[in-house]
């Protein structure tokens, strides 16, 4: 026989009343993992929409609105929908100061991930993240037309290796098996495989848009001919079919000097131009943040509601125990618990849910994380997995805790203030 | 094991129960709830206190365990003035001290039978879990004769199991006095009669005084058959000295 230490009794009293003690724990960690998820998520969406856009300062394109350009152009999401002969893009990268100009064109894809067109200028101006220029991990950038380039995620998910050989499809097609054109009359030479920057551009496959013109002149020459031609050559191709969907353009400016000046003079001067559409990418960011902030603070206002409810929840749920429990009370004051014990015994019992709330609640946060991460990098392409276990998560855990503590005090007062004459007197 | 049982300075034994001037009536209320001129029950003393229902016995007994307040008068237990302990430390004193015995016993449910004496231990002594504790427990469940029920949840004894567990609880600690409020009244009379022998026989063993309250005309009998003695309406007697 052991002794019996005052955790026994909270955790007897907390098993003799398993499912009401098991609901409440459930809440506290329900609310604890959807406040870390939103967190979480929020951040990690921060995060990898900032990146990305690099050292960029504007993209031109011919999208709907600048935020389409944006969403288009640097973070893939579909097809631009209209293209710009190269011709613009040279007449637009010779007439304004900028540091460089880089053109782009995307439209096909391999086994669902984006194939951007570009050259070589993608390589060795643009950098991806701020500070960071691309590094080539293996084999090296474009040497031929048909030579194909791979970000780090795509090299893994194709499990395409230098050397290999690749057709690309018509579209974005987002899953392997559906129907899109094939470009099968064109193969690609895998040449290089880039090191991981952290940004969707790792996901991306790149091509020459040489190699891009060349297909689709040669798709769309046979649709016009009655029966079968030669391949086409990028000696063949003419002014109009050498069309691109983006530039990336950085405005020149001395190092150490504000260039937001420069830049809004450059950016209001293309927004003259009424065939292009301009956006400012970190512009573009700061306004969807503000549009995303406001359903992410309806959401982190739910959640809050959530965990102050499941507060309300344990306090009911002790509440409701000490009509109960007066009686067991009354007897360990007759075996000589004083006021402050009892008190401390039904706050301890609440801390006790709050505690173990919590921490299944960063538990399922983390299990969440990886959930929620899985299906985003597979639905959008993004890697947008929570990171919960940071010191906001930790504060939301403690927050738990401390809620809870708080709930436990008024049925804590009721076990302090509990008569030992009134309830132990013979039953009537 | 002298010391434990209340020895005062130069080993003379202090009074375990030494009441004065004891009344007690209910805020706003007219008539006295408890008068008791004077009480004395010294260490090893047993005392019957039979009255009709009603007549404010547990009443008495929540004053002498410190539960309640006197309107007036004092209570000291074992040497000690109850007015003069407040709060915590007079939920101790009461822890170590004094021992109750309740009609429905008021065990722990959820607990086994040396959980509960072991409760007892730990609230009052604060010792836990230690081979000290362990055998007085056994000790006490074993005399009582229900030593091999002590791994068993009370919830699954039957009522004179668990009346027996209730005298065990009371005595843990090795109190000054028991008091015990109709400890009987849920027997049957067979069971009651052994009940209060081995009530008064365990007592006896720890030197503890024994205050015991009932209306029931059949436990004075059964109180003098096992040697104890007994005052007819101690709200009603000048002075009750007690013969053991």
């Amino acid at each position: 026989m052991s002794g019996v230490s005052p955790s026994r009794i909270v955790l007897r009293s907390m098993s003799s009343r398993l499912l009401s003690t098991v609901i409440t724990v459930l809440t506290v960690a329900v609310a604890v993992s959807l406040m870390l998820l939103l967190l979480g998520l929020r951040d990690a969406a921060r995060d990898s929409l900032s990146r990305g856009t690099g050292n960029m300062h504007l993209l031109v394109s011919r999208d709907a609105s600048p935020l389409d350009a944006v969403l288009n152009g640097i973070f893939y999401a579909s097809p631009p929908r209209a293209a710009f002969p190269m011709a613009k893009f040279d007449q637009l990268s010779s007439s304004f100061p900028f540091e460089w100009a880089v053109p782009t064109q995307l439209g096909d894809s391999y086994r669902g991930l984006r194939v951007l067109a570009t050259t070589d200028a993608y390589f060795d101006h643009f950098e991806p993240v701020m500070g960071e220029p691309w590094v080539v991990a293996e084999g090296r950038i474009f040497e031929d037309t048909f030579d194909l380039v791979l970000g780090s995620e795509a090299a893994r998910l194709t499990g395409l290796g230098l050397g290999d050989t690749a057709v690309l499809t018509h579209g974005f097609s987002d899953h392997e098996d559906h129907e899109g054109h094939v470009h099968d009359e064109y193969t690609f030479t895998v040449t290089g495989i880039l090191a991981p920057s952290g940004t969707l551009h790792d996901r991306a496959l790149f091509k020459t848009l040489e190699a891009t013109w060349v297909v689709h002149a040669h798709d769309n020459r046979k649709l016009r001919a009655d029966g079968p031609i030669e391949l086409t050559k990028v000696e063949d191709l003419t002014d109009r079919e050498r069309l691109i969907t983006g530039m990336y353009a950085r405005v020149f400016s001395r190092p150490g000097r504000d260039s937001s000046a420069a830049i809004q003079q450059v950016f209001d001067r293309l927004r003259a131009d009424p065939t292009v559409t301009v956006a400012q990418p970190a512009q573009q960011l700061r306004r969807l943040f503000s549009v995303v902030g406001n359903i992410e603070g309806v959401l982190l206002v739910m959640a809050l509601v959530v965990l102050v409810s499941s507060g309300l929840g344990i306090m009911l749920a002790l509440y409701n125990s000490m009509a109960q429990r007066r009686r067991q009370i009354a007897v360990l004051r007759v075996l000589g618990a004083s006021r402050g014990k009892v008190f401390e015994l039904v706050l301890t019992e609440s801390l006790v849910i709050g505690l173990v709330g919590a921490m299944l609640g960063l538990a399922g946060a983390v299990v969440g994380a990886g959930l929620v991460g899985g299906v985003f990098s597979a639905r959008v392409g993004l890697d947008l997995t929570p990171v919960v276990l940071t010191p906001v998560g930790v504060y939301v855990a403690l927050g738990a805790v401390v809620l809870s503590g708080l709930a436990g005090l008024i049925p804590a007062l009721m076990a302090y203030r509990t008569s030992v004459h009134r309830n132990l007197r013979p039953m009537a | 094991m002298a010391a434990e049982d209340g020895t005062g300075p130069g080993g003379v034994r202090a009074d375990a129960v030494r009441v004065s001037g004891l009344r007690f009536r209910y805020a706003g209320s007219e008539p006295w709830v408890v008068d008791v001129r004077e009480l004395v029950v010294r260490a090893g003393e047993r005392v019957l206190v039979t009255a009709p229902s009603g007549a404010g016995k547990s009443t008495l007994l929540h004053l002498l365990a410190g539960v309640l307040d006197p309107t007036e008068g004092s209570i000291a237990i074992d040497g000690t003035d109850l007015s003069s302990v407040r709060g915590a430390k007079r939920d101790a004193l009461r822890g170590q001290r004094i021992g109750m015995v309740f009609q429905t016993f008021h065990l722990l449910p959820g607990f086994t039978a040396g959980e509960n004496v072991a409760l007892a231990l730990s609230f009052g002594i604060g010792e836990q879990g230690t081979g000290a504790q362990r055998s007085r427990v056994s000790e006490l469940l074993g005399r009582l004769g229900v030593g091999e029920l002590a791994e068993r949840p009370v919830d699954e004894l039957s009522v004179g199991q668990q009346q027996r567990v209730a005298v065990a609880r009371a005595l843990a600690c090795r109190p000054a006095v028991v008091l015990a409020d109709e400890p009987t009244a849920s027997l049957d009379p067979e069971n009651a009669d052994r009940a209060t022998e081995l009530m008064l026989e365990a007592c006896a063993a720890d030197r503890a005084a024994l205050i015991c309250v009932s209306h029931d005309p059949a436990m004075r009998e059964r109180f003098e058959r096992a040697g104890g003695g007994c005052l007819d309406d101690v709200f009603s007697v000048e002075t009750a000295g007690v013969k053991s």
